[in-house]
């Protein structure tokens, strides 16, 4: 039998039977709604949060602190860090480069406006190598030393600041939310020697200095404040000088076949800490992966049970028709034709099913966006672009061609289990 | 020879022998009726001819083509081509019309689509159902609905026709009219018939009437 013949045929048992082609079209579009909204959704986590959740936690770089004495809210350091561990961990065979950070050791206090709001307070500044932040330095911006004091020292701010000034500060006082975009490219400046509080004292050598922001960071050891740390080697010499070189925080970046786990153990008998936050993060990971497994193996089922419904009834309805395949059989149609009859009418339901459920997908998870960006906090770790069930041709396609094929696979049996008996025997019990 | 059993036979799953060791022969262009009470095996040995069934021994030969020894492909096109089937119960298509139902053997044969329309609808002619055309099974009578299983039957020209009890579901007037067209077939046409039938009156419409009972010939008129 040829093309055209077959979908004329295939066209007139659709046509003929309008319900039973809607409502196989209604199970598989059901189906594969439910499912292709479930697989956008672990996309938009997949592409975006996992993601950004990576970006904050640079593959084999991980930052130590001193351990700390601690007792639950109080936590005291016993020692800082010093160039001999500095020293130390450089010679270590599993370490690449080592990347102080240094405290500024002195009061400083920042001002600026905000919105309109003139703003005041005093803030922890860190000093890093400017290599460990490249990737997050906006495009147009410099994160390096300069001499030139004309131009602003330019600044990276944790985008966890961020969210604690959405969460918190900005509803508190009914201040509007700050996007990224605003963030980047802002003035302000920094009093060096000054504090708000009276008790810190003011030095006499007290001067501003402009700052620019360059770039949000989500890397969880660079909480607060980060410039150049030649800047806070100059600052600190400027303002104390009697204090030895000292560090808060240590970032390695290791060797390629380094494992984790065990580096982390061996610097912790070196009496230094594994930032927890890096802890939490894998955390997160973890539960992410857990969830994008939860939601693979729901989709899983409903689409399972979507096409057991599907085979049921392309079984039922093939019962029925037993005395249609034996009267093509017995005008002449092969078995390959007969197969190829039924096995094209269920692609063309299973295709348009799959176009019902990618309709309903799509929409479902335009809503979904919509519904989260209007309820959802602004946090850093959710999308930049507030798509959270990430929708796009290749689910489209991919979810049409699935639903053909599976459709097909579901009433192959049947119809392979039919065509094999002979005309008379499909003729007789009807 | 058109038609040539030697030595057939045939047995159903529970192991009861429908036909037993048949041996038979119709000449090109005879009009045969096998005639024998319900449950003698007449059916299968018109379904065995007609290709819509396997012998499980023997050899069968229609038109030259030694049906047993066939492939499904052969045996499909022997189907489309060789033979027309008429059914007692004429299992014309219920969501096809009548001109559909008729078109159905030449779309299988992969005739074009407005060619297997014209042949169809020459052959609905033919029967004196060009009206009905348009109308699905469910809207014809008896009669009428004979009439398009023929039509269906010789749509492909095949010169051999098989006919189960082609009027076992009529009254006698409808049938009489559906027997004596199949005559004229017979006459005009050419085409070499084999009728199955239990009526023992019908046998006075072929040029040869055979016996059967307990899937054996008991002997011809």
């Amino acid at each position: 039998m040829r093309t055209g013949q077959r979908l004329y045929l295939i066209r007139k048992n659709l046509g003929q039977n309008k319900a039973r082609t809607a409502l196989a079209c209604a199970g598989v579009g059901i189906g594969m709604a439910i499912f292709l909204t479930a697989l956008a959704l672990a996309i938009g986590i997949q592409g975006n949060i996992v993601k950004r959740l990576r970006e904050a936690m640079p593959e084999r770089i991980i930052s130590v602190q001193r351990a700390a004495f601690d007792l639950g809210p109080l936590r005291l350091p016993t020692q800082p860090i010093t160039n001999a561990d500095v020293e130390k961990l450089k010679k270590m065979p599993e370490v690449e480069k080592v990347w102080p950070q240094i405290p500024i050791t002195f009061p400083i206090r920042a001002e600026g406006n905000l919105i309109g709001v003139e703003l005041t307070t005093d803030v922890i500044v860190n000093g890093i190598e400017p290599a460990l932040v490249q990737s997050d330095v906006a495009p147009g911006k410099t994160f390096a030393f300069t001499m030139d004091p004309k131009t602003p020292v330019p600044v990276m701010v944790s985008r966890y600041l961020l969210d604690m000034y959405n969460l918190g500060y900005a509803k508190a006082n009914g201040l509007p939310e700050l996007s990224e975009k605003w963030a980047i490219g802002r003035h302000f400046r920094i009093i060096l020697g000054e504090s708000t509080l009276p008790a810190l004292g003011n030095d006499q050598k007290a001067r501003a200095v402009n700052c620019e922001v360059v770039g949000l960071t989500s890397n969880p050891a660079l909480l607060g404040v980060v410039i150049p740390s030649e800047y806070v080697r100059r600052f600190n010499y400027e303002f104390s000088p009697q204090k030895p070189p000292q560090f808060s925080a240590l970032h390695i970046k290791l060797k390629p076949t380094v494992d984790i786990d065990a580096f982390e153990k061996k610097v912790t008998k070196m009496g230094l800490r594994p930032d927890s936050q890096r802890e939490l993060i894998r955390r997160a990971q973890f539960f992410v992966k857990i969830l994008l497994l939860v939601l693979f193996v729901f989709s899983a089922l409903v689409l399972f049970v979507a096409f057991s419904n599907v085979l049921n009834t392309f079984s039922l309805i093939l019962l029925q028709r037993r005395f249609e395949i034996g009267l093509l059989r017995a005008v002449g149609a092969t078995r390959a034709a007969v197969v190829g009859l039924f096995s094209g009418e269920a692609a063309l339901l299973g295709a348009i099913g799959g176009l019902i459920g990618v309709l309903i997908a799509f929409l479902l998870s335009l809503l979904i966006n919509v519904l989260c960006r209007k309820y959802l906090p602004a946090l850093s770790i959710l999308p930049t672009d507030q798509r959270f069930l990430v929708f796009g041709w290749p689910l489209a396609i991919g979810g049409m061609a699935l639903a053909a094929l599976a459709s097909v696979g579901a009433t192959l049996p049947t119809v392979l289990r039919a065509t094999g008996r002979q005309p008379a025997v499909l003729l007789r019990h009807e | 020879m058109a038609i040539l059993l030697q030595d057939i036979t045939k047995a159903y799953a529970r192991g009861t022998a429908v036909l037993q060791h048949l041996n038979f022969a119709v000449e090109h262009g005879e009009f045969v009726a096998v005639v024998g009470p319900s449950g003698c095996g007449k059916t299968t040995l018109l379904n065995l001819i007609g290709g819509l069934d396997r012998p499980d021994g023997g050899q069968l030969t229609v038109q030259g083509q030694a049906l047993h020894a066939l492939n499904d492909r052969d045996l499909s096109a022997y189907r489309n081509r060789t033979v027309g089937f008429i059914f007692q119960l004429n299992w014309l298509h219920p969501r096809l019309t009548a001109l559909e139902n008729v078109m159905l053997p030449a779309l299988v044969a992969g005739l074009p689509n407005a060619e297997a329309r014209d042949s169809a609808q020459a052959q609905l002619a033919f029967v004196s159902m060009g009206e009905f055309a348009r109308r699905y099974p469910a809207e014809l009578s008896g009669g009428q609905l004979q009439r398009v299983a023929i039509a269906r039957a010789l749509v492909m020209s095949p010169p051999v026709l098989l006919a189960d009890e082609p009027t076992g579901n009529l009254d006698e007037k409808t049938g009489h009219g559906i027997l004596e067209f199949i005559t004229k077939l017979n006459r005009e046409k050419g085409l070499t018939v084999l009728l199955v039938t239990h009526e023992p009156a019908i046998r006075q419409f072929a040029t040869r009437a055979v016996h059967m009972e307990n899937g054996r010939f008991l002997g011809a008129e």
